[in-house]
């Protein structure tokens, strides 16, 4: 028997016809917090592939999404290509260098993987950091969003491009769930399991995480391609540490080994820290004590929590399963 | 079908495995037997790449595979359980068994269509988990399994594999005599085609299913032969068979 209506898409059709909804009275505030999220969702679920699926802890993720983000900057403004093909060849740039940054991390475990991924992509930061062609710390103005006209509509309006990055989140969900429910998707959560087991098994371990480390990475420049259009600029800070940090953190509170997990985590930390930095300076204790609060005591994150309630509230004999 | 030609391997000055060579034809069924400490799950390692052998050649059905690395081996046939059990602990027996099934049918490229559409994959599952007794238990959480079954699952992963050579490390460790009973008859009822390599301790296993038998001492190979010819063997009985059987 299959099962195709798992709470995981229920869940996420339900956050996308919302945002959808939402859009049309939100104001221009609200439309812009909607894409702000809709692109921090791509970002985390990114992530999550890589954190949840298959237990490779990344705290350098920040560089896909600056070298997608710049990838199209560059283009744009520097080449005069057009946006459509400067957001193509931002995911295949990000998918080149994890493939090249792939090839060696992946054998490394732990904190080794940890540390590693952290320095690299401070490496990234640092060149663009100083790169005067591209132009360094004050970073890059002037990106243009993808053109929409051929559909009659005008991307610079909030609402359109809204819309646009709630409907690429909702594609890039779709794409990933396909992905990790099918044989492939199945390895990485058997090496995320017993690694050493795989490989006995006769599954060639590296390859797989090579693999999804690439399409990680890819989908990271997605989000940092429409990072770049939504705010028109670009500049180091896309890539620096801290971002890679709160995404992680994103990928902990909503809950990893799901993508809806990162979609809620990206939304309720950008809604906090939002809302929490323009009630008190000590915001970031705040959030920091609601991270601690939801390791202790929501260890699957807010929608691994719910999500765990309700399979046993449904069936409490029935055991846990894995495909959720 | 299994040909290990003079196999050494040290951890620093300690000499684990010295100059051992064995050789499984086709269908036989050979164990390998010795004190604790011996060398025995060493020389498992050494065969299936888990650990590199200093030196010593490794070749199974006529392909050398003395410097392939473990995955590589498991493709090209040696299917091994181990001696602590090592499961996937967060899934069901069932999907324990489909992940190996997937495995040996190289399945992992496919990232397009939905795993629960193998219908394939489930039918080798449910095939391995009748052969080690688990039917009854395909949904069960690994983790909620009872020991006993968690050892028949480590056998059966390393059947879904679908071995030329089948390797099991002390199938029995740490079971009760009804267990190991059922583990007795398990190990007997497989197809007679598959060779087998089997470590063990108790000796009503040994003698009971397997037809020739190495005693490692030390890290090298005390004797070699028949069951009867060991179990008649002089040396053997005083070094180690004495506590076993009399
Ligand atoms: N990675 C290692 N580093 C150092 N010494 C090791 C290592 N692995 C095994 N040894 C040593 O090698 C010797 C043989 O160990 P091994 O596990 O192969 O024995 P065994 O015959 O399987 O014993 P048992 O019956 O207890 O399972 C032991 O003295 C062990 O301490
Ligand atoms: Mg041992």
């Amino acid at each position: 028997m299959k099962n195709y209506f798992t709470l995981e898409r229920v869940t996420a059709l339900v956050i996308v016809v919302s945002c959808l909804g939402f859009v049309d009275f939100a104001g221009y505030y609200g439309q812009e917090l909607i894409a702000e999220i809709a692109i921090l969702a791509i970002f985390a679920m990114s992530l999550d592939l890589l954190v949840g699926y298959t237990g490779l802890v990344s705290l350098g993720h920040a560089a896909f999404l600056g070298i997608g983000a710049y990838a199209t900057g560059i283009l744009t403004v520097h080449m005069g290509w057009n946006v459509a093909s400067s957001m193509a060849a931002g995911v295949i740039m990000a998918g080149l260098i994890a493939a090249i940054i792939g090839a060696f991390v992946v054998r490394l475990g732990g904190i080794f993987f940890i540390m590693i991924t952290l320095a690299l992509s401070q490496m990234f930061y640092a060149y663009f950091l100083k790169n005067r062609e591209f132009g360094g710390d004050d970073g890059m103005p002037g990106i243009p969003r993808l053109d929409l006209e051929m559909f009659g509509l005008d991307a610079s309006d909030p609402a359109i491009f809204a819309v646009f990055t709630v409907i690429v989140a909702a594609l890039v969900f779709v794409l990933l769930d396909l992905i990790m429910n099918s044989p492939f998707g199945r390895y990485l959560l058997a090496i995320h399991q017993n690694e050493n087991r795989m490989r006995s098994l006769g599954a060639p371990i590296g390859l797989y995480k090579l693999a999804i480390f690439i399409v990680a990475g890819m989908v990271a420049g997605l989000a940092g391609s429409m990072q770049a259009q939504h705010m028109g600029f670009v500049s180091p800070d896309a890539m620096f540490w801290t971002v890679s940090g709160i995404v992680l953190i994103m990928v902990i509170v909503g809950g990893t080994g799901t993508l809806v997990g990162a979609v809620v985590g990206a939304a309720v930390v950008r809604m906090m820290s939002h809302e929490l930095s323009s009630l008190t300076e000590y915001w970031m204790m705040y959030m920091g004590l609601f991270f601690i609060g939801i390791v202790l005591f929501a260890g699957d994150g807010i929608y691994g929590t719910l999500a765990k309630y309700w399979h046993r509230a449904r069936d409490p004999k029935a055991p846990q399963d894995l495909a959720k | 079908m299994l040909k290990a030609t003079s196999l050494n391997k040290s951890f620093g000055s300690l000499v684990v495995t010295d100059n051992v060579s064995l050789h499984v034809p086709a269908g036989g069924r050979h164990a390998v037997i010795g004190p604790n400490g011996a060398g025995k799950t060493t020389f498992f390692n050494l065969l299936t790449g888990e650990i590199k052998a200093n030196s010593g050649q490794v070749v199974i059905d006529g392909q050398d595979i003395s410097s392939a690395s473990p995955d590589a081996r498991a493709r090209a046939g040696l299917g091994r359980s181990f001696q602590k059990n090592n499961l996937f602990m967060e899934m069901t027996v069932l999907e324990n068994l489909a992940t190996a099934s997937a495995v040996a049918m190289q399945l992992g490229k496919i990232f397009w269509k939905s795993f629960q559409t193998f219908s394939a994959v489930r039918q080798a599952a449910e095939e391995i988990a009748g052969l080690v007794n688990l039917a009854d238990v395909l949904k069960v959480p690994v983790k909620n399994l009872s020991y006993g079954h968690q050892r028949q699952l480590e056998v059966g992963l390393a059947l879904a594999t679908r071995p030329k050579v089948l390797m099991l490390d002390e199938p029995t460790s740490g079971m009760s005599p009804e267990e190991t009973a059922v583990m007795l008859k398990l190990i007997s009822s497989l197809p007679r085609t598959l060779t087998i390599l089997i470590i063990e301790h108790d000796m009503e296993v040994v003698f009971g299913v397997t037809d020739r038998i190495t005693v490692l001492d030390y890290g090298s190979v005390l004797v070699e032969g028949t069951v009867e010819e060991v179990r008649n063997s002089e040396i053997v009985r005083q070094r180690y068979l004495g506590e076993a059987i009399s």
